[in-house]
């Protein structure tokens, strides 16, 4: 066999390799779109699929109905309800996702997720500042934009922190990681103050929100987290070669031409807002953020350019199905999606890891 | 393709690693850095690609100061092959091989870029490795595909640490006669740190050998290795026999004043 010919069978074989991880991420996306129809049916209300698809494109249409009838009961309760929360669904899914496959590869750490700078911690004790002391940012007052504003602003004060100080230490992964560390334990001991002297009912609502729950979504909730989560995406997708380079030494990486110290900052200044503007919303979810892309790379491997839609379309499949479930489970109290997430996600990791038979990490 | 070191100087903190080095090496050859652990190889290399900074002097890339090239122009002219690779979450060898393409390539692999990565892989002979997870390789493939990452780059200089540092013997032959056959017919300059002084002999055009952060001397293996050197800077007596008009070094064993007196047949450790 010539060369040429061998040339060309090797580059046949890329072209595989490349079309199976396009394949994977078609795949979900498609089943993203999937669970986005089926998750309109359930609720209180049963209605299927042919009805909310015909709710949906006469709303678009701009067609109304008369108030009190069965009709308008059910547009309102698909358009400014059941649309909003599957949208938050795969948006905050989504989110989460790219935010743990970036960071734990600038981190150059399978256990980092998207909370690892202590955005959550300072989310967490916005929060309490907000149920304890009445105290909210901007006079928004202590209803839910109070509580958001709040969680939002705080959940940036370590990433703040630690882009402040980072001049006068390390920037490697370690260190970051380690400041992380540090201003969370900082926060959750403020946070540990002010729980320890409220009142049972604070306390319990304050903890619903450090579970993660979808109860309360509409409309509103949306414009800020989809311009985080998008403009995120916009930004680092183009980057994804580079994060390529991220997984080796920094020596190595600069050695190809690449300043990691730069890109590792710009990264954790997107990521911890995309984890912010969630957050502030819908509380701690965990799992998605760290164990997502460990599925994808399980499935087609550790190339950013692939691992971050992959993982995108991963975790918004996973987090819009987890939501149904948790509806499903029990439609009047709902589960929180927080623990849905890790009952059916951890099962699932669990299997794969044992399953594995190539090496990923 | 020219490097030339004026009076440059490196120091981690108040710690001095590199003093006064001063060098000129011209053309296409294999050039090998000797010397004992902590002398400052590793350093000196990485001041060359502009991993680290001189804290003084200068150092030139064909006559331009590597401060003035960017990290990306650099990466464009000299390859690195380092000592080990991390591999926290590893690729397949093909991507790895293609992560040498970064300074040439864009977000997209192009059908130039795979076949560049093709011939190298045909030329190493680690074409069948292609799809294999990189950290799933023994050693010596594992130092192969760190080479085919480095020749992607197609430089015009290649810095290579310790490339056989965990290799057996033939594939410690057979990486340093690739080397210098690279050097020759794809007219690179390759500077290799190595430790082994018989291999470096073997191959080496010139030899660098390093000792306390300076250059102590400079030049081809036969004015290089010599006994009076080698017990300078490593501090080891040897024999030296020739072997096809190139250095081999027979080493002695280490002897001390300590070391004769020891009746209960100890082992003498004061010279390490």
């Amino acid at each position: 066999m010539s060369d040429e010919t061998s040339s060309g069978d090797f580059k046949k074989e890329y072209s595989r390799y490349i079309w199976f991880k396009l394949l994977f991420i078609s795949l979900f996306a498609i089943a993203t779109f999937a669970v986005f129809w089926v998750s309109l049916c359930v609720g209180t209300r049963d209605l299927d699929v042919a009805t909310v698809f015909d709710y949906f494109i006469k709303h678009l249409q701009g067609v109304t109905y008369e108030p009190r009838t069965q009709e308008f009961f059910d547009d309102s309760i698909v358009w400014n309800y059941r649309v909003p929360r599957a949208l938050f669904g795969i948006i905050s899914g989504a989110g989460l996702a790219i935010s743990g496959a970036i960071m734990q590869s600038v981190m150059k750490n399978p256990l980092a997720d998207p909370y690892t700078t202590g955005v959550s911690s300072g989310a967490l004790f916005g929060v309490a500042i907000a149920m304890t002391l009445g105290f909210s940012f901007g006079g928004a007052g202590l209803s839910g934009v109070g509580t958001v504003a709040n969680a939002l602003l705080m959940s940036m004060v370590p990433v703040a922190v630690i882009i402040l100080f980072s001049p006068f230490f390390r920037k490697s992964p370690s260190t970051l990681i380690l400041a992380g560390v540090a201003v969370s334990y900082m926060f959750n001991a403020l946070t540990s103050i002010l729980l320890v002297a409220t009142d049972e009912e604070n306390l319990a609502t304050v903890y619903r929100w450090q579970v993660g729950s979808f109860a309360d979504l509409s409309w509103g909730s949306l414009p800020l987290m989809t311009v985080a989560v998008v403009a995120g995406i916009a930004i680092i997708l183009p980057l994804s070669n580079k994060l390529n380079l991220m997984s080796l030494d920094d020596k190595d990486a600069r050695s190809l031409g690449l300043n990691s110290d730069r890109l590792r900052i710009l990264c954790l200044v997107i990521l911890s807002f995309i984890a912010a503007s969630i957050v502030s919303y819908v509380g701690i979810i965990g799992f998605v953020g760290l164990v997502m892309p460990h599925i994808v790379r399980m499935a087609i491997g550790s190339d950013n350019r692939f691992l971050i839609p992959g993982s995108v379309a991963l975790g918004a499949f996973f987090l819009t199905s987890c939501d149904i479930i948790s509806r499903a489970l029990d439609v009047q109290a709902e589960v929180p999606v927080g623990v849905v997430t890790s009952f059916i996600g951890a099962p699932i990791f669990l299997y794969l890891i044992v399953r594995q038979k190539s090496g990923v990490w | 393709m020219e490097i030339r070191i004026e009076d440059m100087a490196f120091s981690y903190a108040s710690d001095p690693v590199l003093d006064g080095i001063r060098l000129d090496i011209r053309g296409a050859q294999f050039v090998s850095i000797l010397g004992p652990n902590g002398v400052g190889k590793s350093t000196l290399i990485h001041c060359i690609n502009k991993i680290l900074d001189p804290t003084a002097g200068k150092v030139f890339l064909d006559g331009k100061s590597v401060k003035d090239y960017s990290l990306k122009e650099m990466a464009k002219e000299v390859g690195y092959v380092p000592y080990a690779s991390s591999d926290t979450f590893p690729l397949s060898v093909v991507d790895t091989i293609l992560l040498g393409r970064h300074p040439h390539a864009g977000w997209k692999t192009s059908d130039e870029d795979l076949e560049i990565v093709y011939d190298t892989m045909t030329q190493l002979g680690i074409e069948d490795l292609a799809m294999r997870p990189f950290n799933e390789l023994s050693a010596g493939q594992h130092q192969k595909v760190m080479l085919a990452r480095g020749l992607v780059q197609r430089p015009k200089v290649l810095l290579l640490d310790e490339p056989t540092s965990n290799l057996d013997i033939k594939h410690q032959l057979g990486i340093s006669r690739l080397l210098k056959h690279l050097s020759h017919e794809q007219g690179i300059l390759v500077i290799m740190i190595s430790h082994d002084l018989n291999i470096a002999s073997k191959y080496s055009d010139s030899i660098i050998l390093m000792h306390e952060g300076t250059i102590f001397s400079v030049g081809t293996p036969l004015q290089v290795l010599t006994r009076e050197n080698i017990r300078t800077v490593y501090g080891v007596d040897s024999d030296i026999i020739d072997d096809g008009g190139r250095p081999h070094l027979v080493l002695k064993d280490l002897e001390c004043d300590e070391c004769r007196p020891m009746p209960d047949g100890s082992v003498c450790t004061s010279d390490l």
